[in-house]
C-alpha cells in the first residue's frame, strides 16, 4: 500500500493553508491544528513513506509560514510522529473516538512542551553553547568508552 | 497489511532531528544570517500560500468595485483632488519649514535631514500568530524592502519589517509585546524606550518624575536607534503613572497610526538620519529590526547600544 508522494504533499499543502486562513482573532485560537492532525493521519496509515523527516519540514514550514520560533513546530511536530508512530500498532485498530481521545491527549503533552520552550526561548542563545557542549561530548565519548573499558579490563586481572 | 510491519521509530533520528530543531531555535534567536536566509527562501513559498488563500477576498473586492455608481466615482475623484491641492499647498509650506530646521539643524550639530525614500504597499493579509501584531504587505526584496525598515501610514509609525521575501513582506506593528523604540517625549527633549503590550497600550517606563509631560502629549521618534528616523509622531500619550518610591513615572500612550484600519502604508526604505561615516555597520544595523526579547538580558542584541537600556537612554540629559 504505498499513497503516491503527490496527494502526501497536496493534502499537507491544503492543511497548511486552512491553518493560514484568516480568521477573527477569537475563532483563530480554537481554529484546529489541520497541518498535525494531517501528519499524525499520515504517520498513522502510511509509516513508511511519512514519518519522522516528514513531520519536520512540514513542522518548519509552519514555522516560517506563522513567522513563530523556527524549528519550534518542527520540534513538537517530529516529537508527536515519534509518539504516533511507537503506539502506531495500537492506535491504528482503535476505535475512531479513542484515537480522538488519545490525539487530545497527545496536544496536550504538545502545548505543554509548546509552553516550556516559549518560556525557555529567552535562554536560547545560551543554549547555543551548551549545544556545542553537546557536540564535544559526541566526540568525546569513543575516546572516554576506548579508555576506560581498557581500564576496566586491566583492573580486572 | 502495512499495519503489521512495525515500522518502529528510530530513535537517533529522533535525536538528531531534536537536536537540529533546537540548533535552529537558539540559531534563529541570535539571528544568524543563514538561518534567515532560510526563513526568507521558505517563506517565499508560504506567502504563496497566504497570497492564494487570500484571493477571494481580493476577488470579492474586484468585483464590488466594479459595480460602484459612476456618480459615486467622480464624488470620489473630486474629494481625492480637492485634498491633493490642500496637501500640496501644505507641502509648499513644508518645504520651506524643513530649509529652516536644516539650516538649524547644520548649525547646530552638522546633520540635515533630507526626506526619505518611501514606497507604498497594499496590506494584504496577516499570518496567524496569538498575537495577531504581524501583517503582510505586497512589497518585497524586489522593491528594496528590506527587515528592519519602517513602516509608517498616514497618521503616524505603524511598526517595521520583520522578514522579507522576494515579492512580500511580514511587518511587526509597535503595539507588540515584542517591539521596542526610542522616542522623544514631547518637547521636553527626553528621550525613553516606548514598548509595545500587545494591545492597544503602549509604555515608557522609568521616565524622571521632574519631566514636564502631560496627557495628550505627543511621543515622536527620537531616531537615536538608528531604525526609525526622527521626528515621525508614534504615540499620544493617554495617563502618566506615578512611582513614587522610585522617583520615575510611567507613560501610557496609544498609538497615534491608525491600526485598526490599515489598507495601505509607507516603507521608508532609507534611512535618512542613519550614520553615514560607518557605512558597513549602518546597514548591518538596519538589517536587524529593533526587536527585543522579552527578558533585558537580551535587549542589546539588535538594537545599538547607545539606545538599549532604559535608564541610560531617559537620563543622558
Amino acid at each position: 500500500m504505498t499513497t503516491s508522494w503527490f496527494a502526501i504533499i497536496l493534502t499537507s499543502i491544503a492543511a497548511l493553508a486552512l491553518t493560514l486562513l484568516p480568521l477573527p482573532a477569537t475563532m483563530q485560537l480554537h481554529n484546529p491544528q489541520w497541518l498535525l492532525l494531517t501528519i499524525i493521519f499520515w504517520s498513522l496509515y502510511r509509516p513508511a513513506q511519512a514519518g519522522m523527516i516528514y513531520a519536520w519540514i512540514a513542522g518548519l514550514m509552519l514555522d516560517v509560514a506563522t513567522n513563530g520560533l523556527l524549528g519550534l513546530n518542527a520540534l513538537l511536530f517530529t516529537m508527536t510522529a515519534f509518539l504516533v508512530l511507537s503506539l502506531r500498532q495500537r492506535l491504528g485498530v482503535a476505535p475512531l473516538l479513542s484515537q480522538a481521545l488519545l490525539i487530545a491527549g497527545f496536544t496536550l503533552v504538545y502545548l505543554m512542551v509548546a509552553l516550556w520552550v516559549e518560556g525557555v526561548a529567552t535562554d536560547l542563545v545560551s543554549m547555543a553553547t551548551y549545544l556545542s557542549r553537546a557536540l564535544s561530548n559526541l566526540a568525546a565519548w569513543p575516546v572516554v568508552f576506548f579508555l576506560l573499558s581498557r581500564l576496566a579490563r586491566i583492573s580486572e586481572r | 497489511m502495512a499495519l503489521f510491519d512495525s515500522h518502529r521509530p528510530g530513535f537517533n533520528l529522533l535525536l538528531v532531528l531534536v537536536v537540529i530543531s533546537i540548533a535552529l531555535m537558539s540559531l534563529d534567536r541570535i539571528g544568524t544570517r543563514w538561518v534567515s536566509q532560510l526563513d526568507q527562501g521558505l517563506g517565499g513559498a508560504t506567502d504563496g500560500i497566504v497570497k492564494a488563500i487570500h484571493q477571494p477576498v481580493v476577488v470579492s473586492r474586484g468585483i464590488g468595485q466594479w459595480f460602484v455608481e459612476r456618480r459615486e466615482l467622480h464624488a470620489e475623484v473630486d474629494r481625492l483632488r480637492d485634498e491633493n491641492t490642500l496637501l500640496r499647498g501644505q507641502m509648499q509650506q513644508f518645504v520651506a519649514l524643513q530649509r529652516e530646521v536644516d539650516e538649524l539643524r547644520a548649525m547646530l550639530n552638522g546633520e540635515a535631514s533630507a526626506i526619505p525614500g518611501v514606497l507604498l504597499a497594499r496590506r494584504v493579509g496577516h499570518p496567524p500568530s496569538l498575537q495577531g501584531n504581524l501583517f503582510t504587505i505586497g512589497r518585497g526584496h524586489g522593491d528594496d524592502v528590506r527587515p528592519g525598515d519602517p513602516v509608517i501610514d498616514a497618521h503616524g509609525v505603524v511598526g517595521q519589517i520583520l522578514r522579507s521575501t522576494r515579492s512580500g513582506a511580514t511587518v511587526i506593528q509597535l503595539t507588540s509585546r515584542d517591539h521596542m523604540l526610542s522616542v522623544l517625549l514631547g518637547d521636553t527633549g527626553r528621550t525613553a524606550l516606548l514598548r509595545g503590550t500587545g494591545n492597544r497600550q503602549m509604555i515608557a517606563e522609568r521616565v524622571p518624575e521632574r519631566t514636564t509631560i502631560e496627557p495628550g502629549d505627543l511621543l515622536t521618534t527620537s531616531g537615536i536607534d538608528t531604525a526609525f528616523p526622527r521626528g515621525y509622531p508614534v504615540a499620544r500619550v493617554t495617563s502618566i503613572e506615578m512611582d513614587e518610591a522610585q522617583g520615575f513615572i510611567r507613560l501610557i500612550a496609544e498609538p497615534v497610526a491608525d491600526l485598526e484600519r490599515l489598507d495601505h502604508v509607507l516603507v521608508i526604505t532609507e534611512a535618512p538620519d542613519a550614520p553615514d561615516d560607518s557605512g558597513s555597520e549602518s546597514d548591518t544595523a538596519l538589517e536587524q529590526p529593533a526587536i527585543t526579547p522579552p527578558a533585558d538580558s537580551a535587549a542589546d542584541e539588535s538594537t545599538p547600544p547607545d539606545a538599549t537600556p532604559a535608564t541610560g537612554a531617559t537620563d543622558d540629559d
